[in-house]
């Protein structure tokens, strides 16, 4: 199965005609501090498959809306398949997920807040 | 508890968004402030039914998972509190199954349910829906309250000859023909006008008259489709039998005593039971339906699906007809679960022999859908209405003479169907 890409930026460019720029980038920056916590917390504790079933729906609906395709399809993977992961595989998803969150948060900084920009 | 005032100089309305997804909220949010809603944003069931209880708004967005509750409970809330007019959208990032359960939810609870839309959302959409306007239908209905019929009232209308039939023509869905009729009953009186069987029938049965009114409804369908099935070649004559007529022994005899005095072939009758009629009490069914099979009368199972013993009363029942029940076929076309239901009963009926009826055909897309599931029969209002039984005749030797490519000749006539709101007999 194709990879997906990191960036769909014709679904960013729809909710930014839809929000306005400045919107969408207040919503972008609410996503990423979001989602930064969310990381944080996997971070923290012994995985509970049920919570990273849970915050796996709600990244992945909310990557995808920003066009932040691979992101969002590794948080399907586990919204999908966490209540029945070994602790093992659990984790080597979950690294992922974060692995592709930093890719998200470079690109955003990079090319979407512009530089020196604070998340939240 | 979060707000977001409108951009726009003139107000839409106000807007609950209820979403315990920071991003979704704000993006719906920020999307109803463009077009003029002052949004005010719940972040839990619990902060939401608070809302619902004390304040009023013009419509709501509603996510179906919120935490440790989900959006059912908050709908249930809506009814409660009798929200029937405030357009609700429902969001989620559940799949299509849970959606389409969802909707039949809210419709139950006689909600006004604008869209369903999974997430991410697409912004198209949720901006259509936010722009639908509030219903009246719910309070315009509840206005008229039904009349009260008595026991008296029924009996003279029975003595009285008030009762009629009308016809809904069945088409043959590889011939487009036009095969047969199933006869409604219809009541009109001078002091209560036009009433629909939804609200005499349930009367009729509580007053232990139902037998009289199907020995009329027989005679007075058998009598009129007559001419029918003189004049068109293998019309066969649908009615439909009550419970209470199921529990008479006699009703095979009467059926033929009728059929006879007619001069009408028993192949050309057709009685329709509904499952959970057959099935309650299976023997006395099996034992009438066996007798009425012999005599050369035909049998349907009616709104096959819709009971719980459908399966079994497939394979005890002898009967020769199967009928879609309507709630399945009303544009399964677009509802991939109900064209599985469609789909496995037309097979269910081909492996027991019986010919395949789909009710509720009002669009040439359901049509479509359920010539590919292979259904032999169709009736719906994209083919007709019922038809008076003078009309009928003229109809039908109108569409068996023009060929095929009928469906698109003849517009749901739903205004004139819509005079009856539940089923006949």
């Amino acid at each position: 199965m194709t990879k997906p890409p990191l960036f769909d930026q014709a679904t960013y460019l729809e909710l930014s005609a839809e929000l306005g720029s400045e919107g969408t980038v207040e919503v972008l920056r609410l996503f990423l501090a979001d989602t930064s916590s969310k990381m944080i917390a996997f971070a923290s504790g012994p995985y509970s498959g049920p919570l990273i079933k849970h915050e796996g729906h709600s990244i992945k609906s909310s990557a995808a809306t920003f066009g932040f395709s691979e992101l969002s399809a590794l948080a399907r993977e586990l919204e999908l398949r966490a209540e029945t992961m070994s602790p093992e595989v659990l984790s080597k998803f979950v690294e992922a997920l974060r692995q592709a969150f930093g890719r998200v948060l470079n690109l955003a900084q990079a090319q979407l807040l512009g530089s020196g920009t604070e998340i939240a | 508890m979060r707000t977001m005032l409108r951009n726009t100089a003139q107000s839409k309305g106000r807007l609950l968004v209820v979403d315990d997804d920071l991003v979704h909220q704000t993006i719906i949010g920020k999307i109803g402030a463009r077009l003029g809603y002052d949004a005010v944003i719940a972040s839990t069931l619990e902060m939401a039914a608070e809302l619902l209880q004390q304040e009023a708004f013009d419509i709501m967005v509603l996510d179906l998972s919120l935490g440790e509750h989900d959006g059912i409970e908050l709908l249930r809330l809506a009814a409660q509190r009798k929200l029937y007019a405030m357009p609700i959208v429902i969001v989620s990032g559940c799949d299509e199954r849970i959606m389409n359960s969802t909707r039949r939810v809210a419709e139950g609870l006689n909600l006004f349910l604008a869209a369903c839309l999974t997430k991410p959302l697409n912004l198209d959409s949720l901006r259509d829906a936010l722009c639908l306007p509030a219903r009246g239908r719910i309070e315009s209905n509840r206005a008229a309250p039904p009349p009260e019929v008595s026991r008296e009232r029924i009996v003279a209308a029975l003595a009285n000859n008030e009762f009629s039939v009308e016809f809904q023509p069945k088409i043959d869905l590889v011939t487009d023909k036009a095969v047969g009729a199933e006869a409604l009953v219809r009541w009109w009186t001078p002091d209560f006008g036009w009433l629909s069987p939804a609200i005499f029938i349930p009367v009729v049965e509580q007053f232990d008259l139902m037998p009289d009114l199907t020995n009329q409804v027989l005679s007075i369908a058998i009598a009129s489709g007559r001419r029918l099935i003189e004049r068109h070649p293998g019309f066969v004559l649908a009615v439909n039998i009550s419970g209470s007529s199921m529990n008479d022994l006699t009703l095979p005899e009467r059926i033929e005593s009728i059929l006879r005095a007619e001069g009408v072939a028993p192949e050309s009758l057709i009685v329709e039971v509904t499952e959970s009629v057959a099935m309650s009490d299976v023997d006395r069914a099996t034992d009438i339906l066996v007798r009425l099979r012999l005599k050369g009368v035909g049998a349907a199972i009616d709104d096959f699906g819709t009971g719980f013993s459908s399966l079994v009363a497939l394979a005890h029942l002898p009967f020769s007809e199967l009928k879609i029940d309507k709630s399945f076929v009303k544009g399964c076309e677009t509802n991939e679960d109900m064209v599985k239901i469609v789909e496995a009963s037309a097979a269910l009926g081909k492996a027991f022999n019986m010919k395949v009826v789909a009710e509720g055909i009002d669009s040439p897309a359901t049509l479509a859908r359920v010539r590919q599931a292979g259904c032999d029969v169709g009736q719906g209002y994209l083919f007709a209405p019922s038809l008076r039984p003078e009309r009928i005749d003229r109809w039908m030797t109108q569409r068996n003479a023009e060929g095929a490519n009928h469906a698109s000749m003849f517009e749901p006539r739903l205004q004139v169907a819509n005079r009856f709101l539940g089923r006949g007999m």
